[in-house]
Protein backbone atom coordinates (compact mmCIF):
# COMPACT_ATOMS: atom_id res chain seq x y z
CA UNK A 1 0.00 0.00 0.00
CA UNK A 2 1.40 3.42 -0.99
CA UNK A 3 1.41 6.29 1.51
CA UNK A 4 -1.10 8.12 -0.75
CA UNK A 5 -3.66 5.30 -0.78
CA UNK A 6 -3.23 5.02 3.00
CA UNK A 7 -4.15 8.71 3.30
CA UNK A 8 -7.20 8.15 1.06
CA UNK A 9 -8.29 5.32 3.28
CA UNK A 10 -8.05 7.51 6.38
CA UNK A 11 -10.01 10.33 4.71
CA UNK A 12 -12.71 7.94 3.47
CA UNK A 13 -12.95 6.32 6.90
CA UNK A 14 -13.35 9.74 8.53
CA UNK A 15 -16.06 10.70 6.04
CA UNK A 16 -17.97 7.48 6.69
CA UNK A 17 -17.68 8.01 10.43
CA UNK A 18 -18.81 11.63 10.21
CA UNK A 19 -21.82 10.67 8.10
CA UNK A 20 -22.79 7.90 10.51
CA UNK A 21 -22.64 10.27 13.50
CA UNK A 22 -24.77 12.97 11.88
CA UNK A 23 -28.39 12.77 13.02
CA UNK A 24 -30.79 12.13 10.20
CA UNK A 25 -33.12 14.95 9.34
CA UNK A 26 -36.72 13.87 9.11
CA UNK A 27 -38.74 14.88 6.08
CA UNK A 28 -40.60 18.14 6.05
CA UNK A 29 -38.66 19.63 8.92
CA UNK A 30 -38.15 23.36 8.96
CA UNK A 31 -34.58 24.30 8.15
CA UNK A 32 -32.79 26.20 10.86
CA UNK A 33 -32.29 29.78 9.84
CA UNK A 34 -28.80 29.98 11.22
CA UNK A 35 -25.79 27.97 10.20
CA UNK A 36 -24.82 25.90 13.22
CA UNK A 37 -21.59 26.74 14.99
CA UNK A 38 -19.53 24.24 16.95
CA UNK A 39 -21.10 23.19 20.25
CA UNK A 40 -19.79 25.32 23.10
CA UNK A 41 -17.22 23.57 25.26
CA UNK A 42 -19.39 23.82 28.34
CA UNK A 43 -22.23 22.00 26.61
CA UNK A 44 -19.94 19.31 25.29
CA UNK A 45 -18.64 18.74 28.78
CA UNK A 46 -22.15 18.38 30.08
CA UNK A 47 -23.18 15.71 27.66
CA UNK A 48 -22.03 12.40 29.10
CA UNK A 49 -20.93 9.84 26.57
CA UNK A 50 -23.72 7.51 27.62
CA UNK A 51 -26.43 9.95 26.52
CA UNK A 52 -27.73 7.98 23.60
CA UNK A 53 -31.01 6.18 23.14
CA UNK A 54 -29.06 3.10 22.12
CA UNK A 55 -27.06 2.92 25.31
CA UNK A 56 -28.79 -0.12 26.78
CA UNK A 57 -28.10 -3.65 25.65
CA UNK A 58 -30.37 -5.15 23.05
CA UNK A 59 -33.39 -6.84 24.55
CA UNK A 60 -33.23 -4.66 27.66
CA UNK A 61 -36.49 -5.05 29.56
CA UNK A 62 -37.63 -2.24 31.79
CA UNK A 63 -38.42 -3.38 35.31
CA UNK A 64 -38.97 -1.42 38.50
CA UNK A 65 -35.77 -2.90 39.94
CA UNK A 66 -33.51 -1.86 37.06
CA UNK A 67 -34.83 1.71 36.71
CA UNK A 68 -31.37 3.19 37.24
CA UNK A 69 -30.17 1.43 34.10
CA UNK A 70 -32.98 2.64 31.88
CA UNK A 71 -31.68 4.70 28.95
CA UNK A 72 -31.30 8.40 29.57
CA UNK A 73 -33.15 9.34 26.43
CA UNK A 74 -36.72 8.05 26.18
CA UNK A 75 -37.57 5.16 23.93
CA UNK A 76 -40.92 5.34 22.18
CA UNK A 77 -43.10 2.23 22.02
CA UNK A 78 -45.79 1.62 19.42
CA UNK A 79 -48.35 2.32 22.13
CA UNK A 80 -46.77 5.69 22.93
CA UNK A 81 -46.77 6.59 19.27
CA UNK A 82 -50.42 5.58 18.99
CA UNK A 83 -51.29 8.01 21.82
CA UNK A 84 -49.51 10.82 19.98
CA UNK A 85 -51.10 10.01 16.63
CA UNK A 86 -54.55 9.75 18.16
CA UNK A 87 -53.96 13.10 19.83
CA UNK A 88 -53.11 14.75 16.53
CA UNK A 89 -56.30 13.33 15.08
CA UNK A 90 -58.18 14.82 18.03
CA UNK A 91 -56.54 18.17 17.32
CA UNK A 92 -53.62 18.43 19.73
CA UNK A 93 -50.98 20.94 18.71
CA UNK A 94 -47.84 19.29 17.27
CA UNK A 95 -45.88 22.48 17.98
CA UNK A 96 -46.71 22.65 21.66
CA UNK A 97 -45.27 20.78 24.58
CA UNK A 98 -45.92 21.58 28.23
CA UNK A 99 -43.99 20.96 31.41
CA UNK A 100 -45.41 19.76 34.74
CA UNK A 101 -42.93 20.57 37.45
CA UNK A 102 -41.83 22.31 40.61
CA UNK A 103 -39.45 25.21 41.21
CA UNK A 104 -36.62 23.63 39.22
CA UNK A 105 -38.88 23.52 36.17
CA UNK A 106 -39.83 27.20 36.26
CA UNK A 107 -39.16 28.47 32.72
CA UNK A 108 -36.57 31.05 33.75
CA UNK A 109 -34.29 28.39 35.23
CA UNK A 110 -35.30 25.48 33.00
CA UNK A 111 -35.68 25.89 29.26
CA UNK A 112 -36.86 29.46 28.56
CA UNK A 113 -33.47 30.33 27.12
CA UNK A 114 -34.14 28.06 24.15
CA UNK A 115 -36.89 30.49 23.16
CA UNK A 116 -34.99 33.59 24.14
CA UNK A 117 -31.28 33.21 23.47
CA UNK A 118 -30.83 33.06 19.72
CA UNK A 119 -27.05 33.11 20.01
CA UNK A 120 -27.05 30.08 22.26
CA UNK A 121 -29.45 28.22 20.00
CA UNK A 122 -27.33 29.02 16.95
CA UNK A 123 -24.39 27.25 18.60
CA UNK A 124 -26.31 24.06 19.23
CA UNK A 125 -26.29 20.93 17.07
CA UNK A 126 -28.56 21.32 14.07
CA UNK A 127 -30.99 18.60 15.15
CA UNK A 128 -31.59 20.37 18.48
CA UNK A 129 -32.14 23.64 16.64
CA UNK A 130 -34.79 21.89 14.58
CA UNK A 131 -36.48 20.61 17.73
CA UNK A 132 -36.42 24.08 19.27
CA UNK A 133 -37.92 25.45 16.07
CA UNK A 134 -40.62 22.77 16.13
CA UNK A 135 -41.69 23.70 19.67
CA UNK A 136 -40.80 27.40 19.52
CA UNK A 137 -42.67 29.36 22.18
CA UNK A 138 -43.23 26.33 24.42
CA UNK A 139 -40.01 26.78 26.40
CA UNK A 140 -40.69 30.16 27.95
CA UNK A 141 -44.41 29.86 28.60
CA UNK A 142 -45.45 30.23 32.20
CA UNK A 143 -48.15 27.72 33.02
CA UNK A 144 -50.01 26.83 36.22
CA UNK A 145 -48.60 23.30 35.94
CA UNK A 146 -45.18 24.54 37.03
CA UNK A 147 -44.81 26.19 40.43
CA UNK A 148 -42.62 25.92 43.53
CA UNK A 149 -43.86 23.14 45.81
CA UNK A 150 -45.97 21.44 43.16
CA UNK A 151 -46.59 17.73 43.61
CA UNK A 152 -48.77 15.29 41.69
CA UNK A 153 -51.88 16.22 43.68
CA UNK A 154 -51.42 19.93 42.99
CA UNK A 155 -51.90 19.41 39.26
CA UNK A 156 -55.37 18.04 39.88
CA UNK A 157 -56.97 20.71 42.11
CA UNK A 158 -58.28 24.12 41.20
CA UNK A 159 -57.28 25.62 44.52
CA UNK A 160 -53.63 25.21 43.57
CA UNK A 161 -54.09 27.95 40.96
CA UNK A 162 -55.56 30.18 43.67
CA UNK A 163 -52.53 29.37 45.79
CA UNK A 164 -50.19 30.16 42.90
CA UNK A 165 -51.89 33.53 42.46
CA UNK A 166 -51.52 34.24 46.15
CA UNK A 167 -47.78 33.69 45.90
CA UNK A 168 -47.32 35.99 42.91
CA UNK A 169 -45.76 39.39 43.17
CA UNK A 170 -48.32 42.10 43.88
CA UNK A 171 -47.72 43.73 40.50
CA UNK A 172 -48.89 40.70 38.53
CA UNK A 173 -51.29 39.05 40.96
CA UNK A 174 -54.29 40.96 39.64
CA UNK A 175 -53.25 41.00 36.02
CA UNK A 176 -55.12 38.26 34.14
CA UNK A 177 -52.42 38.22 31.47
CA UNK A 178 -49.93 36.87 33.95
CA UNK A 179 -51.89 35.33 36.82
CA UNK A 180 -53.24 32.37 34.86
CA UNK A 181 -56.41 34.37 34.27
CA UNK A 182 -56.92 32.17 31.22
CA UNK A 183 -57.88 29.32 33.55
CA UNK A 184 -61.54 28.97 34.43
CA UNK A 185 -62.91 29.04 37.95
CA UNK A 186 -62.69 25.55 39.47
CA UNK A 187 -60.35 24.35 36.73
CA UNK A 188 -57.28 22.39 37.80
CA UNK A 189 -53.86 23.24 36.35
CA UNK A 190 -54.02 20.03 34.31
CA UNK A 191 -57.49 20.76 32.88
CA UNK A 192 -56.51 24.36 32.21
CA UNK A 193 -53.45 23.58 30.10
CA UNK A 194 -55.26 20.82 28.23
CA UNK A 195 -57.87 23.36 27.19
CA UNK A 196 -55.68 26.43 26.67
CA UNK A 197 -52.33 25.06 25.48
CA UNK A 198 -53.62 21.88 23.86
CA UNK A 199 -50.17 20.25 23.91
CA UNK A 200 -49.27 17.08 22.06
CA UNK A 201 -46.51 16.21 24.55
CA UNK A 202 -46.18 16.80 28.30
CA UNK A 203 -42.90 16.47 30.15
CA UNK A 204 -43.66 15.39 33.72
CA UNK A 205 -40.80 16.61 35.83
CA UNK A 206 -42.31 16.05 39.27
CA UNK A 207 -41.56 13.77 42.18
CA UNK A 208 -39.33 15.66 44.59
CA UNK A 209 -42.47 16.61 46.50
CA UNK A 210 -44.73 13.71 47.30
CA UNK A 211 -47.47 12.33 49.51
CA UNK A 212 -48.58 8.85 50.46
CA UNK A 213 -51.25 8.82 47.76
CA UNK A 214 -48.72 9.90 45.14
CA UNK A 215 -49.13 6.91 42.87
CA UNK A 216 -52.90 7.25 42.57
CA UNK A 217 -52.57 10.91 41.63
CA UNK A 218 -49.84 10.12 39.12
CA UNK A 219 -51.92 7.45 37.42
CA UNK A 220 -55.03 9.68 37.41
CA UNK A 221 -52.97 12.35 35.72
CA UNK A 222 -51.51 9.96 33.15
CA UNK A 223 -54.90 8.50 32.31
CA UNK A 224 -56.37 11.95 31.76
CA UNK A 225 -53.50 12.99 29.50
CA UNK A 226 -53.73 9.78 27.48
CA UNK A 227 -57.51 10.15 27.17
CA UNK A 228 -56.87 13.56 25.61
CA UNK A 229 -54.28 12.14 23.22
CA UNK A 230 -51.39 13.85 24.97
CA UNK A 231 -48.19 11.82 25.22
CA UNK A 232 -46.65 12.07 28.70
CA UNK A 233 -42.88 11.78 29.07
CA UNK A 234 -42.07 10.74 32.63
CA UNK A 235 -38.74 11.49 34.26
CA UNK A 236 -36.57 10.15 37.05
CA UNK A 237 -35.47 12.88 39.43
CA UNK A 238 -31.87 13.28 40.52
CA UNK A 239 -32.55 13.39 44.26
CA UNK A 240 -33.44 10.70 46.73
CA UNK A 241 -35.16 12.88 49.32
CA UNK A 242 -37.34 9.98 50.41
CA UNK A 243 -34.29 7.85 51.21
CA UNK A 244 -35.21 4.62 49.44
CA UNK A 245 -35.76 5.83 45.86
CA UNK A 246 -39.37 4.71 46.02
CA UNK A 247 -40.57 7.75 44.06
CA UNK A 248 -38.47 6.95 41.03
CA UNK A 249 -39.59 3.34 41.45
CA UNK A 250 -43.22 4.50 41.42
CA UNK A 251 -42.55 6.46 38.26
CA UNK A 252 -40.93 3.36 36.75
CA UNK A 253 -43.98 1.33 37.76
CA UNK A 254 -46.33 3.82 36.12
CA UNK A 255 -44.18 3.96 32.98
CA UNK A 256 -44.36 0.18 32.67
CA UNK A 257 -48.07 0.04 33.49
CA UNK A 258 -48.95 2.70 30.89
CA UNK A 259 -46.11 1.82 28.48
CA UNK A 260 -44.78 5.37 28.45
CA UNK A 261 -41.39 6.90 27.67
CA UNK A 262 -39.08 7.98 30.48
CA UNK A 263 -36.29 10.52 30.55
CA UNK A 264 -33.77 9.08 32.99
CA UNK A 265 -32.37 12.30 34.39
CA UNK A 266 -31.19 10.40 37.48
CA UNK A 267 -28.76 8.50 35.28
CA UNK A 268 -27.68 11.62 33.40
CA UNK A 269 -27.02 13.41 36.70
CA UNK A 270 -24.97 10.50 38.00
CA UNK A 271 -22.12 11.78 35.83
CA UNK A 272 -21.90 14.85 38.08
CA UNK A 273 -20.50 15.10 41.62
CA UNK A 274 -23.22 14.33 44.20
CA UNK A 275 -25.64 13.62 41.37
CA UNK A 276 -25.60 17.31 40.51
CA UNK A 277 -27.23 18.22 43.83
CA UNK A 278 -26.32 20.95 46.29
CA UNK A 279 -25.37 19.49 49.64
CA UNK A 280 -27.41 20.91 52.49
CA UNK A 281 -26.68 20.51 56.23
CA UNK A 282 -30.03 18.76 56.86
CA UNK A 283 -29.20 16.24 54.12
CA UNK A 284 -32.34 17.19 52.15
CA UNK A 285 -30.40 17.57 48.97
CA UNK A 286 -33.01 18.41 46.37
CA UNK A 287 -31.70 21.52 44.65
CA UNK A 288 -29.50 21.16 41.61
CA UNK A 289 -26.14 22.87 41.39
CA UNK A 290 -25.50 25.27 38.53
CA UNK A 291 -23.87 22.41 36.65
CA UNK A 292 -26.85 20.21 37.50
CA UNK A 293 -29.29 22.82 36.20
CA UNK A 294 -27.30 23.15 32.99
CA UNK A 295 -27.40 19.42 32.45
CA UNK A 296 -31.08 19.34 33.45
CA UNK A 297 -32.13 21.73 30.72
CA UNK A 298 -29.84 20.36 28.04
CA UNK A 299 -30.72 16.75 28.75
CA UNK A 300 -34.43 17.67 28.78
CA UNK A 301 -34.05 19.21 25.35
CA UNK A 302 -32.28 16.09 24.13
CA UNK A 303 -35.10 13.98 25.56
CA UNK A 304 -37.71 16.08 23.78
CA UNK A 305 -35.69 15.91 20.59
CA UNK A 306 -35.36 12.14 20.87
CA UNK A 307 -39.07 11.65 21.52
CA UNK A 308 -40.16 13.92 18.72
CA UNK A 309 -37.85 12.29 16.19
CA UNK A 310 -38.98 8.82 17.13
CA UNK A 311 -42.61 9.91 16.87
CA UNK A 312 -42.28 11.30 13.39
CA UNK A 313 -39.86 8.74 12.04
CA UNK A 314 -41.26 5.49 13.31
CA UNK B 1 -106.08 15.72 82.96
CA UNK B 2 -106.00 16.00 79.17
CA UNK B 3 -103.93 19.17 79.42
CA UNK B 4 -101.47 17.51 81.75
CA UNK B 5 -101.16 14.54 79.40
CA UNK B 6 -100.58 16.83 76.43
CA UNK B 7 -97.87 18.69 78.33
CA UNK B 8 -96.22 15.42 79.35
CA UNK B 9 -96.04 14.37 75.70
CA UNK B 10 -95.19 17.72 74.14
CA UNK B 11 -92.52 19.00 76.50
CA UNK B 12 -90.18 16.02 75.99
CA UNK B 13 -90.85 16.21 72.24
CA UNK B 14 -89.84 19.86 72.17
CA UNK B 15 -86.69 19.13 74.18
CA UNK B 16 -85.91 16.17 71.94
CA UNK B 17 -86.31 18.20 68.75
CA UNK B 18 -84.24 21.10 70.02
CA UNK B 19 -81.62 18.75 71.40
CA UNK B 20 -81.21 16.96 68.09
CA UNK B 21 -80.87 20.14 66.05
CA UNK B 22 -77.33 21.41 65.95
CA UNK B 23 -77.11 24.94 67.20
CA UNK B 24 -75.98 27.61 64.78
CA UNK B 25 -72.54 27.35 66.29
CA UNK B 26 -72.13 23.64 65.56
CA UNK B 27 -71.70 23.83 61.74
CA UNK B 28 -69.37 26.78 62.20
CA UNK B 29 -67.33 24.84 64.75
CA UNK B 30 -67.18 21.83 62.44
CA UNK B 31 -65.96 24.05 59.64
CA UNK B 32 -63.28 25.60 61.79
CA UNK B 33 -62.18 22.18 63.02
CA UNK B 34 -61.89 21.04 59.39
CA UNK B 35 -59.75 24.03 58.44
CA UNK B 36 -57.59 23.52 61.51
CA UNK B 37 -57.06 19.87 60.58
CA UNK B 38 -56.24 20.93 57.03
CA UNK B 39 -53.58 23.39 58.08
CA UNK B 40 -52.07 21.36 60.92
CA UNK B 41 -51.82 18.31 58.64
CA UNK B 42 -54.07 16.24 60.91
CA UNK B 43 -55.25 13.73 58.33
CA UNK B 44 -57.33 11.52 60.63
CA UNK B 45 -59.36 14.42 61.96
CA UNK B 46 -59.82 15.75 58.46
CA UNK B 47 -61.17 12.41 57.27
CA UNK B 48 -63.48 12.18 60.27
CA UNK B 49 -64.96 15.57 59.42
CA UNK B 50 -65.48 14.85 55.74
CA UNK B 51 -68.39 13.24 53.90
CA UNK B 52 -67.48 9.92 52.32
CA UNK B 53 -68.43 11.16 48.87
CA UNK B 54 -66.17 14.22 49.17
CA UNK B 55 -63.30 12.47 50.92
CA UNK B 56 -61.17 11.88 47.81
CA UNK B 57 -61.41 15.51 46.81
CA UNK B 58 -60.67 16.72 50.35
CA UNK B 59 -57.60 14.49 50.54
CA UNK B 60 -56.47 15.61 47.10
CA UNK B 61 -56.57 19.24 48.25
CA UNK B 62 -54.91 18.28 51.51
CA UNK B 63 -52.12 16.48 49.65
CA UNK B 64 -51.65 19.30 47.17
CA UNK B 65 -50.63 21.51 50.07
CA UNK B 66 -48.52 18.77 51.60
CA UNK B 67 -45.25 20.51 50.86
CA UNK B 68 -46.39 23.91 52.00
CA UNK B 69 -46.33 24.90 55.67
CA UNK B 70 -49.79 26.19 56.48
CA UNK B 71 -51.61 27.89 59.33
CA UNK B 72 -54.89 29.73 59.76
CA UNK B 73 -54.77 33.48 59.85
CA UNK B 74 -57.66 35.51 61.30
CA UNK B 75 -60.23 32.93 60.27
CA UNK B 76 -63.82 33.51 61.31
CA UNK B 77 -66.64 31.38 59.96
CA UNK B 78 -70.35 32.12 59.95
CA UNK B 79 -73.54 30.38 58.94
CA UNK B 80 -74.94 31.92 55.78
CA UNK B 81 -77.77 29.55 54.94
CA UNK B 82 -79.61 26.37 55.75
CA UNK B 83 -81.58 23.93 53.60
CA UNK B 84 -82.53 20.29 53.37
CA UNK B 85 -81.15 17.94 50.74
CA UNK B 86 -82.93 15.13 48.87
CA UNK B 87 -82.06 12.70 51.64
CA UNK B 88 -83.77 14.92 54.17
CA UNK B 89 -80.49 15.93 55.78
CA UNK B 90 -79.92 19.44 57.03
CA UNK B 91 -77.36 21.28 54.89
CA UNK B 92 -75.65 24.33 56.31
CA UNK B 93 -73.78 26.87 54.21
CA UNK B 94 -70.74 28.22 55.99
CA UNK B 95 -68.53 31.03 54.77
CA UNK B 96 -65.21 31.89 56.33
CA UNK B 97 -63.24 35.09 56.20
CA UNK B 98 -59.52 35.19 56.76
CA UNK B 99 -56.82 33.20 55.08
CA UNK B 100 -54.56 30.24 55.12
CA UNK B 101 -51.07 31.49 55.66
CA UNK B 102 -48.75 29.38 53.54
CA UNK B 103 -45.00 29.31 53.45
CA UNK B 104 -42.77 27.44 51.06
CA UNK B 105 -39.02 27.71 51.12
CA UNK B 106 -39.17 30.62 53.55
CA UNK B 107 -41.62 32.75 51.60
CA UNK B 108 -44.80 33.53 53.49
CA UNK B 109 -48.03 34.15 51.54
CA UNK B 110 -51.72 34.22 52.31
CA UNK B 111 -54.42 32.26 50.58
CA UNK B 112 -57.82 33.93 50.88
CA UNK B 113 -60.69 31.73 52.05
CA UNK B 114 -63.48 34.25 51.54
CA UNK B 115 -64.61 33.03 48.12
CA UNK B 116 -65.71 29.64 49.33
CA UNK B 117 -69.06 28.67 50.77
CA UNK B 118 -68.70 25.26 52.36
CA UNK B 119 -71.55 22.78 52.64
CA UNK B 120 -71.79 21.23 56.10
CA UNK B 121 -74.25 18.32 56.25
CA UNK B 122 -75.84 16.78 59.31
CA UNK B 123 -75.27 13.03 58.91
CA UNK B 124 -77.24 11.40 61.70
CA UNK B 125 -76.08 13.94 64.23
CA UNK B 126 -72.53 14.13 62.91
CA UNK B 127 -71.68 17.31 61.04
CA UNK B 128 -69.53 16.68 58.00
CA UNK B 129 -68.00 18.90 55.35
CA UNK B 130 -69.27 17.81 51.94
CA UNK B 131 -67.70 20.32 49.57
CA UNK B 132 -67.79 23.95 48.66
Amino acid sequence: MTPLSGRYLIVISLLVLATACTPTTPNALPSPTTEPSPIPTVTTALVPSQMSPTETPRGFQRTVDNWKDWPILPVISDHAKAIYVQGLQLGTNPNRFTVFGDCQSMPNIFMARYDQDKELVAQMPVHLQETIHQFLGSFQISDPTVWPGTDFASELVSSWIEYERSTMEESIRNDPRFNFGFCKENESPLDCILRVRNPSIVLINLGTHYEVRNYGYLTDMLQKLIDHGVLPILSFKADNKEGDNRLNQEIAQAAIEFDLPVWNFYRAASSLPDNGLKQSPDNHNIYLTDEGLELHRYSALQALDSVWRQLIEK
Amino acid sequence: MKTLLALLVCIPLVFFTVGCQPTQAAPVNAMQAFLTAFTTKDENTLIGLTCKEWQDQALLEYDSFGNVTTELKDVTCKLTGQSTNAQGEAVYSVNCTGAISASYNGELRTFDLGKRVYQVVDRGGSLQICGY
